[in-house]
């Protein structure tokens, strides 16, 4: 494995090499060959990697995947090698997001097709694959931050990848700041473990995390560290703004970075590091708190949004929620479970979205969609799947992974009942919302606006192929862990096993109570959804209700916070800085310096009289100093 | 009664007249003729001090002064000249053009 | 021998006196000349009878000579057109000229060169005073004395003096050229 493992490195980052540095002399079906088959090689090599992992005995397969490739840093007693672990867990990771990646690649070379940068477009997916696949495979805290931090750059290239427009670039700041601050966290977490272990690698950490007793301080503060990192990542509540911004970006951007792959690098974090929260119940504690006020905050969002994209954006924000709610609570392999199926549904749901954007030229405003029925068939049926599967209607994927998650909170019992609650209410939430965008968008009276219409086609195949092959995956991917048949746990078990074993991560049995209730809520939410909202838009609302859907709309009035408390202080100061400190003080001393200096040349300026004599008589005093001075030696 | 000292009190005295010409005259052929005069009372004071230590070096010294002296002059005057050319004038105040 | 030393003098510091306070720059130039006589009665007095003979052959001769030549070359004698801008220097140039010499004056009274200069062996047949010790040739102020020194310690200047002489040559010939135009 040793042997062929780079290549899922260096693939990726030899496609965006040439497709940036040559790409705009090719031929854009050059590009999309290079672009794509980069990955799909990727994939290629991850699914070998994975058919040999899982060849291994389970021993074998946390052990035999740690790969050292050469060393990094070598100060004094700080050694840092590039080395990477494939294990059971990265193995997961990496077919998502080859596979993902690499469909999402295809389905751009037919969305992008009229674009004039779509070598460039290539190359910075290239590099997010890359950055992202970097994240996945390091077997050390350092080298993970780097993946992280690159990721944090290629989303910010491609949100801002239609650099024209000042919201897009608005917006890939945003983004980039926030995932800075995450960035900080992790690396605040690297310093305390070098500190206190001087160790980054995995094996090193965990090995001496594991001889600390529950709910150390360092491994709380570690914990915590990490999470900020993971929360800014996977836009969790409080740094969570800059995802509906990022949807700026081209659509399989927003399929790719914002719902399937990048969000989700702070799930495989906590995952990662379940050591580390396994050691500290209060760190998990508030994982699970902040996944479970993200979903439902998320969720109440979505029910107001207009635009289609903006609603799958909060949509994903809520999913991450579950993710991290099924991690918080110890069921590792039920967030990764959830993580795998949201990858595939959420996916199918942007492209559907880019083939409803694509067929209408542009239009992304849901008051202007409806009756799509009938014009864009394919893209009905395979998006009709997704919302399917996202609303955990069995037996599509989505159903076995949410309800797992649930399971487990509502067997954890006492206060985690509340955010079963919390996990069941925010379900209902995701059937009213999606099934409203279902319909406001495909169904009733067409609200397309001419010169849109007339523009109204079915995308071709190569956007069309990926999505069915999503679309298998969203209805057959449940299947590989059901209750008492779950394959996917026992394949990540050996992982979540490993130093510590916390009695976290078991299979519970299904939960009848919990499973009757949510379709209940199913069968409510969709009716709802259909009678409200079957014939199209509804009229504006009055009174209090009026003002809840504000307060919605205002998305809880988070970005009015953050300006308030954050960028009106720092423009204050900026402000401050430039016309006290810099124009008056500083640049006040440097031309009083240039004035007095001037002044002073003004002054001493005569004595070159240009007459020689002057000359002369000044030679003859200072002679005359000099005798009277060695006279004086005498 | 004639001492060395007598001797070095006429060279001061030449000296002191040679650079007061120098600094109240504006004709630069007088200021030059000054300068000349400087030069040669220190050319009478090394003579003097060779006598006074029996040795020739004083006189070689002098030989010298004066060679150069000689050069000097030539292009000194040269010089002048080819001022008066552009300016018209010998007056040393007029080359005044480096002033500020 | 001390009254022809007086009475040299006092003409020298008269001349001297006149060089500077003439106003036509011809009688400037004459007076120097006379000035470069009573030096060179000096060097006579002094045992340097070579380098009297060369101060009247080169100083009087050649250069007073070239003086005279670039004074009537141009306008001798129109000095002091106008007022003189630096008026205020004189003072302070006399001032300044009246403590160089009081503090020279001093210098020559105060220390020990006392000693009379002998001059029992002055003749006025032209015959050399004993040699020196150490030198072959004649004695001090002789032209062979000088010539010895000349050719053998001070070989390296004389050389590069007659480079000097060379290149003032050249200096005063592209200096002093009318352009052609």
């Amino acid at each position: 494995m040793h042997g062929y493992a780079w290549l899922l490195l260096v693939l990726p980052l030899l496609g965006f090499v040439i497709n940036g540095a040559v790409g705009r002399r090719l031929s854009k079906n050059w590009i999309g060959l290079i672009g794509c088959g980069v990955i799909g090689a990727a994939f290629v090599v991850s699914l070998i990697a994975y058919f040999q992992v899982m060849g291994w005995s389970a021993h074998d397969q946390v052990t035999k995947g740690n790969l050292d490739y050469y060393q990094w840093v070598s100060a004094g007693s700080l050694k840092i090698d590039f080395g990477m672990l494939i294990d059971p867990l990265s193995a997961t990771m990496l077919l998502i997001v080859t596979g993902v990646g690499f469909l999402i690649h295809v389905y751009s070379v037919g969305y992008m097709h009229e674009d004039e940068d779509f070598s460039r477009f290539f190359a910075y997916m290239n590099l997010f694959i890359f950055s992202m696949l970097l994240l996945v495979v390091a077997n050390n805290f350092l080298f993970l931050l780097i993946g992280w931090g690159l990721v944090g750059l290629s989303s910010y290239l491609l949100i801002g990848f239609w650099y024209q427009n000042m919201s897009a670039l608005l917006a890939a700041r945003k983004a980039l700041i926030m995932n800075v601050i995450g960035d900080v966290g992790i690396m605040l977490a690297i310093f305390l473990m070098i500190r206190q272990w001087g160790t980054l690698t995995y094996t090193g950490v965990f090995a001496k995390a594991a001889t600390l007793h529950s709910n150390d301080h360092v491994v709380t503060a570690l914990c915590l560290l990490l999470l900020v990192g993971a929360i800014a990542k996977s836009a969790q509540i409080p740094l969570h703004t800059w995802l509906p911004d990022a949807m700026e970006g081209p659509t399989p951007v927003s399929a790719l970075i914002h719902a399937a792959t990048m969000v989700t690098a702070g799930v495989y974090l906590i995952a990662r590091c379940h050591v580390l929260y396994d050691l500290s119940p209060f760190a998990a504690a508030v994982v699970a708190i902040i996944g479970a006020v993200t979903a439902l905050v998320a969720a109440t969002i979505a029910l107001v949004q207009m635009d289609i994209k903006r609603v799958l954006a909060y949509s994903t924000m809520s999913q991450i929620g579950y993710m991290f709610l099924g991690v918080g609570i110890g069921a590792y392999s039920s967030g990764m479970f959830h993580l795998m199926t949201h990858a595939f549904f959420k996916a199918l749901l942007f492209m559907g979205a880019g083939s409803i954007i694509h067929a209408l030229g542009g239009e992304q405003d849901l008051r202007k969609m409806g009756g799509l029925r009938s014009k864009l068939p394919t893209t009905y049926v395979l998006f009709t799947v997704g919302v399917v599967a996202i609303a955990g209607i069995p037996p599509l994927s989505g159903f076995w992974s949410k309800d797992e998650i649930l399971t487990h909170a509502a067997a954890r019992g006492d206060w985690y009942l509340v955010l079963w609650a919390m996990g069941v209410a925010t379900a209902g939430m995701t059937v009213f919302y999606m099934f409203r965008l279902w319909y406001l968008a495909f169904h009733g009276r067409s609200r397309v606006e001419k010169d849109a219409a007339a523009h109204l086609h079915e995308s071709p195949p190569v956007m069309l192929a990926p999505m069915w092959v999503l679309a298998i995956l969203s209805v057959i991917g449940g299947f590989i862990q059901l209750p008492n048949f779950g394959h996917f746990h026992d394949w990540l078990n050996p992982v979540f096993n490993q130093y510590v074993y916390s009695g976290n991560n078991v299979e519970v049995d299904f939960n009848w109570w919990s499973f009757g209730l949510l379709m209940a809520l199913i069968v409510v939410a969709f009716v709802g959804a259909r009678d409200l909202y079957r014939q199209g838009p509804r009229p504006k609302l009055k009174g209090p209700t009026a003002a809840i859907q504000k307060f919605l709309l205002e998305k809880w009035y988070f970005d009015y916070l953050y300006n308030l408390l954050f960028e009106l202080p720092t423009y204050m100061l900026a402000r401050l800085s430039w016309r006290g400190l810099d124009r008056k003080l500083i640049d006040g001393v440097v031309n009083g310096v240039t004035r007095s200096i001037e002044g002073a040349s003004m002054d001493i300026g005569p004595v070159e009289s240009g007459y020689v004599r002057t000359y002369a008589i000044t030679l003859f005093v200072g002679v005359l100093l000099v005798v009277v001075l060695a006279v004086a030696q005498r | 009664m004639v001492s060395t000292s007598t001797y070095l009190v006429v060279g001061a005295i030449l000296f002191t007249l040679g650079a007061v010409g120098v600094l109240i005259r504006r004709d630069p052929l007088v200021i030059f003729m000054s300068i000349e005069m400087m030069l040669n009372s220190v050319n009478l004071t090394l003579v003097a001090f060779a006598r006074r230590l029996h040795s020739m070096d004083g006189q070689i010294f002098v030989f010298f002064v004066m060679t150069v002296a000689a050069a000097e002059v030539v292009i000194g005057l040269a010089i002048i000249v080819s001022i008066f050319r552009t300016r018209e004038t010998i007056n040393v105040d007029a080359v005044n053009s480096m002033k500020g | 021998m001390t009254v022809v030393f007086w009475v040299t003098a006092v003409v020298a510091v008269i001349t001297g006196l006149n060089v500077i306070l003439q106003r036509n720059p011809v009688y400037s130039a004459l007076f120097l000349v006379a000035n470069f006589f009573c030096l060179a009665v000096f060097y006579v007095l002094l045992d340097a009878q070579f380098l009297a003979a060369v101060q009247v052959i080169v100083y009087a001769g050649a250069i007073m000579v070239l003086f005279l030549f670039v004074i009537t070359l141009l306008s001798p004698g129109r000095e002091d057109t106008g007022d003189d801008p630096l008026a205020v220097l004189r003072i302070p140039a006399l001032i300044l000229g009246a403590v160089l010499a009081a503090v020279l004056a001093v210098q020559v009274a105060t220390n020990n060169l006392r000693g009379p200069i002998d001059h029992t062996h002055f003749t006025l047949d032209s015959t050399c005073p004993p040699p020196l010790p150490n030198h072959t040739g004649g004695g001090l102020g002789c032209v062979n004395t000088i010539g010895d020194q000349l050719f053998s310690t001070y070989l390296f200047p004389f050389e590069i003096t007659s480079f000097l002489l060379l290149l003032a040559m050249l200096g005063a010939v592209v200096l002093a050229k009318r352009k052609i135009s």
